[in-house]
């Protein structure tokens, strides 16, 4: 017992038991205020491309549907030269039934919208275009990433 | 080294300011032994909630935008994706309560103890002002969100003023607080400068004259 009085007294003890507390206080707070203050990604800018088929799958005039990474159901439709391929939103802007490919038209089972293959409306009661999705093709194969804001 | 180096800025400014007999007079105050109980205690846990409310709003500012485009997605954005920025909205939203909470919790100490009469009348007109800062705070800051819920709060609460007579004054507060017509946009970047600027230097203002009375006098004697 006096051995380990004389290695450390007891109010040094405490001093250092308490200072090692407010260290331990001190890291658990601003290691979040400094990963909270840090310039965040943003999830727009992390788009991730998925591959979803190749460029001899999909005939001109044809489509594929596919699930996009947002859960979203997406068309890859060929359009033919010179427009190549895009990837249209599924959903019926109007009230969000699932459109479906008709002849080289994208048509609304419930109410009778109709877009063309570039997502625009022709006729019916959609408000809105299609929303487009981003696409890539690197060789052959289709890459599917994440919808384009405002389109 | 860095010790002496401390040591020396500290001893220059004693040398010229003399602060530390002050200090010490500030900070070796003895507190009644009638008041070393929880209830005495709300009062400084209420400002401890402010100091609270400031440093999580501060951290709120980082990200929040105040416009009709922006105000929901960036504090969708604080809430999903900024790291910790849950923990500091909610710390936000949450300790708003716990400050209210905490002012009525105190008022209620202060009645029931008579602490408000003379010579003490000017601290509970002060608090009283605080706390009704402090429901302005609550008010504007619900409206920040800008979803449905603050919206249609903020449509309604300012529609109360429009009641008041006469009718053109009434007309003119609920103009005012709205800066039109309607909740709009304009609406929103109001109760953001009243938010962050202007309540929170009064409730500042108020809050040193609420410490000084409150030195000066002492606090009220034992039951």
């Amino acid at each position: 017992m006096d051995s380990l009085k004389e290695f450390i007294s007891r109010r040094r003890f405490f001093n250092l038991l308490a200072s090692l507390g407010g260290l331990a206080t001190l890291i658990v707070v601003t290691y979040p205020l400094l990963s909270f203050l840090r310039p965040p990604k943003r999830s727009s800018e992390k788009t991730s491309y998925v591959e979803v088929g190749s460029v001899t799958d999909i005939l001109p005039e044809k489509g594929k549907n596919v699930i996009a990474a947002d859960g979203e159901p997406v068309i890859i439709a060929n359009r033919g030269s010179p427009n190549g391929f895009v990837a249209l939103s599924l959903r019926c802007t109007h009230l969000g039934c699932i459109v479906q490919l008709v002849g080289n038209e994208l048509f609304c089972p419930c109410h009778g919208a109709r877009f063309n293959l570039d997502g625009q409306v022709i006729s019916g009661p959609a408000p809105l275009p299609l929303p487009k999705y981003e696409l890539k093709i690197l060789g052959d194969k289709i890459y599917l990433g994440s919808v384009i804001k405002g389109s | 080294m860095a010790r002496t180096l401390m040591a020396k800025i500290w001893d220059a400014l004693e040398e010229r300011f003399e602060f530390a007999e002050a200090l010490e007079k500030q900070f070796s105050q003895t507190v009644p032994s009638h008041a070393t109980t929880w209830p005495y205690c709300l009062g400084g846990l209420a400002f401890f909630a402010f100091v609270i409310q400031v440093a999580s709003g501060i951290l709120l500012l980082f990200y929040y935008k105040p416009t009709v485009a922006e105000a929901y997605r960036s504090i969708d954005f604080i809430m999903k994706e900024v790291p910790y920025g849950w923990f500091v909205r909610s710390l936000h939203s949450l300790g708003a309560n716990l400050f209210i909470a905490l002012i009525i919790l105190h008022m209620v100490r202060v009645f029931v103890t008579g602490s408000y009469k003379k010579p003490r009348e000017f601290h509970w007109v002060s608090g009283v002002i605080m706390f009704l800062l402090a429901l302005a705070f609550g008010f504007t800051g619900y409206l920040l969100p800008w979803d449905q819920v603050s919206y249609w709060a903020t449509t309604v609460g300012t529609e109360i003023t429009r009641s008041l007579p006469p009718q053109s004054l009434g007309h003119f507060i609920l103009v005012f607080l709205r800066g039109g017509e309607q909740v709009s946009g304009d609406t929103l970047t109001r109760f953001f400068a009243m938010h962050v600027w202007f309540l929170p230097v009064l409730m500042l203002i108020f809050m040193a004259l609420h410490f000084l009375m409150i030195r000066k006098t002492g606090i009220s004697g034992p039951l």
